[in-house]
């Protein structure tokens, strides 16, 4: 019987269209995803294999939650159906098991649902074999994978949601009510992904019910190798989560059955109904005698104002009956939970530390929660909304009354825009609520009120009408969801195919919004792109007007004999006026972007990159002048966004060769208005690419001088289709001299740097950077090339403004309605400055040498919350690094606020530190407890006064060690003097996460610390850990004196410049010879730590004092490159410390004991006396170390 | 008057739905007899204007029905074979929204209205229920009440009786016999009984043609002295289907009576007193139309 009834389902499935339909939505979905970058199923791959384990496992596991969408329509309709159909007394009155019934029926619909998910898989599968994949990035057919993945993730997640979803079903017997559940299961991942951070990312792991959180928690740390290679093993979390969910699905299963009325027990609805009927039975009432006012006649009008009246009786009905689903509240709840949530998770964005929940990063918050959510939220509603009249049967009655087409159109236009009204308000006072609760006060409801409902939610308005007409069109809520997808995957995909032109693709930016410029610059496109998809909205709502299924003719025929029936004169007109004013939009648009503007693709612009590299890179190693002074007048145009800048290098041969070509690069965008070199003739130009060579008459003797002058006007006409850069706004322009100024020679800096990307155009893989043993590259320095220059410049900028460039102020003075600054530096700098200009607050200080040198300090801001502790943290620095390292170079230390929308970085020029409004400015410190990074990341900027600007290192491997590492260490040390030991252990356990995670996303080799190749996650991650802990190997001293030695002996040097070499044995000269190991692991090689505390024991004394005993594990692993491991002896002086309670103002807890002891074998015990009594024991437990599994090193006392 | 010329329409499927239907309908109420897929909501459905037809025309006096849509549904009242309601809506909401819909723009003459259709259809005790929990003849009640909204010329009732009991019935049939004379009512029905009970003029339709039309007093003439009633015994019935035109058999106290056609006098079987039905069964006979009997 059990058989029957699943047959009888699936025959069911099996001649609908939906399972074909779908099938081949999640194929092609996949296919893409795995042949295509355009669709990113899953994630970013390009890293690894196209086919590697890894790469399967997640697209299948992602896959696993988006058949979800398609399989819900199999596992509920079951029981639905019967209902709505009435089917349900024929089948219960054969003799059928209860069980046999339920379980036939979810049976049939799991195995259609697996069909589909299948399907998907089948799509990644075949889309391996394509011939036009990257063949070096294909590893062997892994069949293992596919069979893991759907075993253990894809089909157990389908069972498991399914069997939920089946008994929301058959207890409601709601299509919606299933639906919202459906959203809910979705909703609640994206929840708990909010939560994924080291400490809580245990519990997610098991409470996921997809299981992608163990599963991502699993390969959290894993290399490229071990993604092309390995499989996550089924154990701890991954496994707890199989058991727990394959459990609660089967008790769903259970409640299902249970649930199921099986004999025909009339449902609540039912015996309401019964009741009525009962109370309806009495004798007809006689009928009224008078006869009815009814008849007499009423007044009937059909004009305007009674459409209006139509239009809003009808939108009425429409928004009631969305409100007063449960669904829809539930919805609601789901939105404003998510918000609150992700709050939590987004606002502790840097180290953990918070940052005041302003209305700009709410209106971000909540567009990220609600981005997806929102657009399937619609996508249903308007599919319910579009077939209601038909579903419910009331469609002839209302079909053949006398309204316009319009009213009902327009009408659940309203209800469908309501709803996300509903939402996003709601939304709103979620995100004041999140405000309030932290005690934020400046709350800005327009600001609010624009970001949500318009900016945000326009693309989401074109989509509403856009999946009408796909209803309109198809007449089939799945069909038409199917061609969403489709639309939706072509906006993804597009670019990949060169097709980018906004007058195509819908792609409104969300224009950022800036506490200097508000919505800012993009503003202008981003209206002009509104009103014109706006207009084709219009046009695309004037269609569905034609075609609005009145009636029950649905043959293409008829309807065209309908559609011209409607087509009235004012409604041609319409269509006329509003296709002319769409294509005049569409002109002034494709005005501005093609023809004001250079329309280029993405692809475009990689084609001039490669191009640039095969026309030019022979001249690479071509022997230029070096640039020695730079005088410069810079004017900024806030109002037009544009600036205009006369130039002057001096520039010197350096080499011992006439040199008798000048070759000049320019970013393309920019008009090189003059340029003129005194004895020089052009020889070839190459606008598009910017490249310019210039003959010299007499070749430029060794050691002699030239002059070069330039014109360079940077201007913004109109609007762009991506947009102009975000360099030069209203208030708040910064850019440096690499964006704006001619550039001598070859610049490596322009080449392709992705290598999937150098493929395709047969360009060879990327150098990243010198070797460390290449003699040229030595007399190149890391920043600038050639050498320091002399620099000097006046800015100006409209009045009201202040301009900043590195130096000092000379004189400033008002003209003509603008300001002007003149600024010049004494001592040379490193050809590599900055232009700012914004109304800016400022604070001044001054800090004092012991020798009795003034620096001022000065912060030039616009948010005020933290420029106390930049004063702090800027003289505490300048106390430690004056006193350790050397002296500071500059009078004066300048930190400058500049715009979120031109980065979330701070940057170190001479005397200069543009600093980002979305790291420091806003960071909410006021809880003790949490990583004070603006007092850090200012620390690290001054230090690279020292790093950088004091002493660089030559531009081979390595280089971003000496100016990035050094200044972690600087920043470290200066925070550690600040705090306390005890606090660097939260700093350094982010630190080592952000490591380990970077290996698995390393694009070609993990380089050891020492040959760095411009690795962020090496050269900042790794070499905090490594230099904080070299420093607590050798002694503060020791280390301090190391680098004061280096500095001594490179500071302010000329060619050549020094290596990494050079510092190490800087550092080797002040390490014991026991620790010369040390420096060897952790600076030349990979190294990795295995350490745990397998067991603690502890015992009080007779004296009153605690001995603990710890049985320790240590393994010792050496990586490759490209991340394989192998287990080396283990050797080394290891920390154990003894904990006890926690400080309850910080919540670090106090150390009793913290030493090194020798771990010279995999399994140890260690016995330690303590006075105190322990709370918690553990072997490296500040993380000084790089372990694999940082948190098991500590473990409650027992 | 309705009148509605040479009107036909094939469906996708190559049913053939109407087959060049010509009918002058006058005021009052008309009955179209016809058994299940004979046409009859095709018919109804395209004069409500839900239908586009092939060819043909159809004219309430002077508004073209298929050409002016908009101009008949402004005159229309429209009780469809099935319908439903908006979950949780009461008649009061649904009512007063509809005749916002018809026109019926002030509100105060709306709300007399909808209070005088309620009473009217006896719905008024039960304004403020949902009417997705309405019982069939209930629902039917209401939905002649939305039909009579506004000033409707031309009313059309699709199948209303089917599936009510006796009482529903007879008090539906009291709703419909007090719509005004002056306005063309079209009933569609396969039950013999909501013709002969109703309605002055009457056609029969079937395999999308007009088998028959005119008054029922009429038409039974014209068949006066061709039927003839027999008792039989049940398993004999076969022999006599072969024999002669049955028409319709039916059972009393046990027995089979059976109805047939003939000009002549057959042998042993008894004259009978032409009723609606007979004429209804003989004309499907002649047409080679099977019903279940």
């Amino acid at each position: 019987m059990f058989w029957t009834i699943a047959r009888f389902e699936m025959n069911f499935h099996r001649r609908q269209y939906l399972f074909y339909v779908l099938s081949g939505v999640f194929f092609l979905l996949s296919f893409l995803g795995t042949t295509t970058n355009g669709v990113q199923i899953g994630g970013d791959f390009s890293n690894v294999n196209i086919n590697s384990p890894y790469a399967i496992l997640i697209k299948l596991s992602t896959m696993s939650v988006i058949t979800l969408l398609g399989a819900i329509a199999f596992s509920a309709s079951g029981v639905i159906r019967d209902q709505e159909l009435k089917m349900a007394e024929l089948f219960l009155s054969t003799p059928v098991r209860k069980f046999e019934y339920v379980y036939g029926r979810f049976f049939g619909s799991f195995v259609f649902a697996a069909g589909i998910y299948l399907a998907a898989a089948l799509g990644i599968m075949v889309g391996e074999f394509m011939p036009w994949l990257d063949q070096e990035r294909l590893g062997a057919f892994d069949f293992n994978a596919y069979w893991y993945s759907i075993w253990l993730v894809g089909l157990p997640n389908l069972f498991i949601c399914s069997s939920i979803l089946f008994c929301i079903a058959t207890a409601t017997r709601s299509m919606m009510a299933t639906y919202t559940g459906m959203v809910a299961l979705l909703m609640l991942t994206f929840l708990l992904e909010t939560f994924n951070e080291p400490a809580t990312v245990e519990t997610i792991s098991i409470l996921d019910p997809f299981g992608a959180t163990a599963i991502l928690e699993a390969t959290r740390y894993w290399t490229v190798f071990e993604r092309n290679t390995l499989l996550p093993a089924l154990e701890g979390a991954f496994l707890f989560n199989r058991l727990l969910w394959m459990g609660i699905a089967l008790a769903f299963l259970a409640l299902a059955s249970w649930l199921y009325p099986f004999n025909i027990n009339p449902s609540r609805k039912q015996r309401k109904k019964a009741a009525l009927l009962d109370s309806d039975t009495a004798p007809s009432a006689p009928v009224a005698a008078a006869l009815p006012a009814a008849l007499t006649r009423v007044q009937q009008q059909f004009g305007l104002t009674t459409q209006w009246q139509q239009f809003w009786s009808q939108t009425r009905l429409e928004v009631k009956s969305i409100m007063r689903s449960t669904a829809f509240l539930i919805l609601l709840l789901m939105g404003l939970v998510l918000i609150v949530a992700n709050a939590a998770g987004n606002l502790g964005n840097l180290f953990g530390t918070s940052v005041y929940p302003t209305t700009a990063i709410m209106v971000d918050i909540i567009n990220g929660a609600f981005s997806l959510s929102l657009l399937f939220v619609l996508v249903y509603y308007a599919g319910e909304l579009m077939v209601r009249e038909r579903q419910v049967r009331i469609s002839g009655i209302v079909d053949s009354m006398p309204f316009q087409n319009w009213v009902m159109l327009a009408a659940k236009l309203s209800a469908l825009t309501l709803v996300i009204v509903a939402m996003m308000l709601s939304a709103m006072l979620a995100g004041i609520g999140v405000q309030v609760s932290r005690g934020f006060y400046e709350i800005d409801v327009l600001h609010y009120l624009a970001g949500l409902l318009f900016f945000f939610q326009f693309p989401i308005y074109l989509m509403m009408v856009l999946a009408i007409f796909a209803f309109v069109l198809t007449r089939n809520k799945f069909f038409a969801m199917a061609l969403m997808v489709i639309y939706v995957m072509f906006l993804m995909a597009a670019p990949q195919v060169g097709l980018e032109h906004a007058l195509y693709r819908m792609r409104m930016p969300y224009p950022a919004y800036s506490a200097f410029t508000g919505y800012g610059h993009n503003l202008e496109p981003i209206l002009w792109q509104t009103l014109y998809w706006g207009l084709f909205g219009c046009l695309l709502l004037l269609v569905v007007q034609l075609l609005w299924p009145r009636g029950s003719e649905d043959d293409w025929r008829n309807r065209f004999s309908v559609a011209r029936q409607r087509l009235t004169r004012p409604m041609v007109a319409s269509l006329a006026v509003v296709s002319t004013l769409f294509v005049i939009t569409g002109g002034w648009i494709y005005y501005n972007t093609n023809v004001l503007n250079n329309y280029s693709t993405f692809r475009d612009r990689e084609r001039m990159q490669a191009d640039y590299e095969i026309r030019y890179q022979l001249y690479a190693e071509l022997n230029q002048p070096a640039i020695t002074s730079v005088y410069t007048e810079v004017d900024i145009y806030p109002d037009t966004r544009d600036v205009m800048i006369k130039g002057r290098y001096s520039l010197t041969n350096r080499s011992s060769e006439p040199i008798s070509e000048i070759h000049i690069s320019l970013m393309p965008e920019l008009d090189l208005q003059m340029l003129d070199i005194p004895g020089a003739s052009l020889t070839h130009v190459e606008e598009a690419l910017g490249y310019r060579i210039y003959a010299l008459r007499t070749p430029l003797a060794a050691g002699a001088d030239l002059t070069m002058d330039f014109d360079v006007a940077w201007t913004t006409p109109g609007f762009s289709n991506n947009g102009h850069g975000a360099e030069i706004t209203s208030n708040g322009t910064f850019f440096n001299n690499g964006a704006a100024f001619p550039q001598i020679g070859y610049q490596r800096s322009q080449e392709l740097q992705d290598n999937n990307t150098r493929r395709r155009f047969d360009l060879p893989p990327v150098q990243r950077a010198a070797s460390i043993d290449d003699p040229d590259a030595l007399m190149k320095s890391g920043l600038g090339g050639s050498g320091r220059v002399n620099f000097e410049t006046i800015v100006s900028t409209a009045t009201g403004q202040t301009a900043l460039a590195p130096g000092y102020l000379i004189r400033d003075w008002q003209e003509n309605g603008r300001h002007y600054f003149h600024y010049r530096m004494d001592t040379p700098i490193w050809n590599f400055y900055s232009f700012m200009s914004a109304a800016y607050e400022v604070k001044k200080d001054t800090w004092t040498s012991p020798a009795g040198d003034e620096v001022a300090i000065e912060v030039y801001y616009v948010h005020d919350y933290n420029i106390d502790t930049m004063i702090r943290s800027t003289k505490n620095s300048l106390d430690y690094f004056t006193k350790n390292f050397s002296p500071y170079q500059y009078r004066q230390f300048r930190i400058l606020e500049f715009p979120r929308f031109q980065g979330t970085f701070a940057q170190a020029f001479p005397n200069t530190i543009p600093f980002s409004e979305a790291i420091g400015f806003i960071a909410d410190l006021r809880d003790p407890r949490e990583i004070d990074y603006v007092f850090y990341v200012t620390a690290h900027e001054l230090a690279h006064q020292w790093w950088g600007h004091q002493v660089i290192g030559a531009d081979v491997q390595g280089s971003t060690m000496i100016v990035e590492s050094l200044a972690q260490y600087s920043a470290l040390m200066a925070m550690e003097r600040e705090y306390g030991a005890e606090h660097m252990q939260r700093f350094l356990a982010f630190e080592l996460d952000r490591y380990l995670q970077g290996r698995g996303g390393e694009a070609i080799e993990e380089m050891p610390l020492y040959l760095v190749e411009n690795q962020a996650y090496i050269h900042y991650r790794k070499g905090s850990l490594v230099l904080y802990a070299i420093k607590d190997y050798i002694g503060e001293d020791n280390m301090n004196r190391a680098l004061a030695d280096f500095l001594d002996k490179f500071a302010f040097g000329e060619a050549p410049y020094p290596t990494t070499r050079d510092l190490i044995s800087s550092i080797r000269a002040h390490t014991p010879a026991e620790f010369q190991d040390v420096i060897t692991d952790m600076l030349e090689r990979i190294v990795l730590f295995d350490l745990r505390v397998t067991d603690s024991q502890l015992t009080t004394l007779a004296d009153g004092r605690y001995e603990v005993t710890l049985e320790i594990s240590a393994g010792k692993f050496e990586a490759s490159g490209g991340g394989e491991e192998s287990a080396i002896t283990i050797n080394d002086w290891v920390d154990v410390g003894v904990f006890g309670a926690e400080d309850p103002l910080t919540g670090v807890p106090t150390m009793l004991y913290l030493q090194k002891h020798l771990i010279n074998s995999n399994e140890q015990q260690i016995v330690v006396t303590v006075d105190s009594e322990p709370v918690s024991v553990g072997i490296d437990p500040l993380n000084k170390l790089i372990d694999r599994n940082p948190s098991d090193n500590v473990v409650p006392a027992q | 008057m309705l009148a509605i010329k040479g009107l036909s329409k094939t469906y996708k499927n190559g049913v053939r739905a109407l087959n060049n239907i010509t009918l002058d309908i006058p005021t009052g109420m008309f009955g179209l007899l016809g058994p299940n897929g004979a046409g009859k909501s095709s018919l109804m459905r395209t004069l409500a204007t839900l239908q586009e037809a092939d060819s043909g025309s159809a004219f309430l006096d002077d508004i073209n029905i298929l050409q002016d849509k908009d101009s008949l549904r402004k005159v229309l009242g429209y009780l469809p074979q099935d319908f439903g309601s908006y979950p949780k809506m009461t008649p009061l909401d649904m009512l007063d929204h509809f005749a916002i819909l018809k026109g019926v723009s002030n509100r105060s003459e709306r709300r007399d209205m909808v209070d005088s259709l309620l009473h009217k259809t006896n719905l008024y005790d039960v304004r403020k229920k949902a009417i997705d929990t309405f019982s069939g003849g209930m629902k039917q009640r209401f939905g002649i009440a939305q039909a009579l909204i506004g000033n409707p010329r031309l009313i059309i009732v699709d199948e209303p009786t089917a599936g009510l009991d006796p009482s529903e019935r007879n008090r539906f049939h009291n709703l419909l016999a007090e719509i005004g004379e002056n306005i063309v009512v079209i009933l569609s029905t396969h039950i013999v009984e909501d013709v002969s009970d109703l309605c002055p003029n009457m056609a029969i339709m079937g395999k999308g043609e007009i088998l028959l039309s005119g008054r029922p007093r009429q038409v039974i003439d014209n068949l006066r002295g061709h039927i003839w009633r027999k008792r039989v015994k049940r398993d004999a019935l076969a022999d006599y289907q072969q024999q002669y035109q049955v028409i319709l058999s039916h059972l009393t106290e046990g027995e089979t009576v059976i109805h047939v056609l003939s000009a002549t006098h057959p042998e042993g079987f008894e004259p009978q007193e032409v009723d609606l039905e007979d004429v209804y069964f003989s004309t499907l006979i002649k047409h080679d139309i099977k019903v279940a009997v």
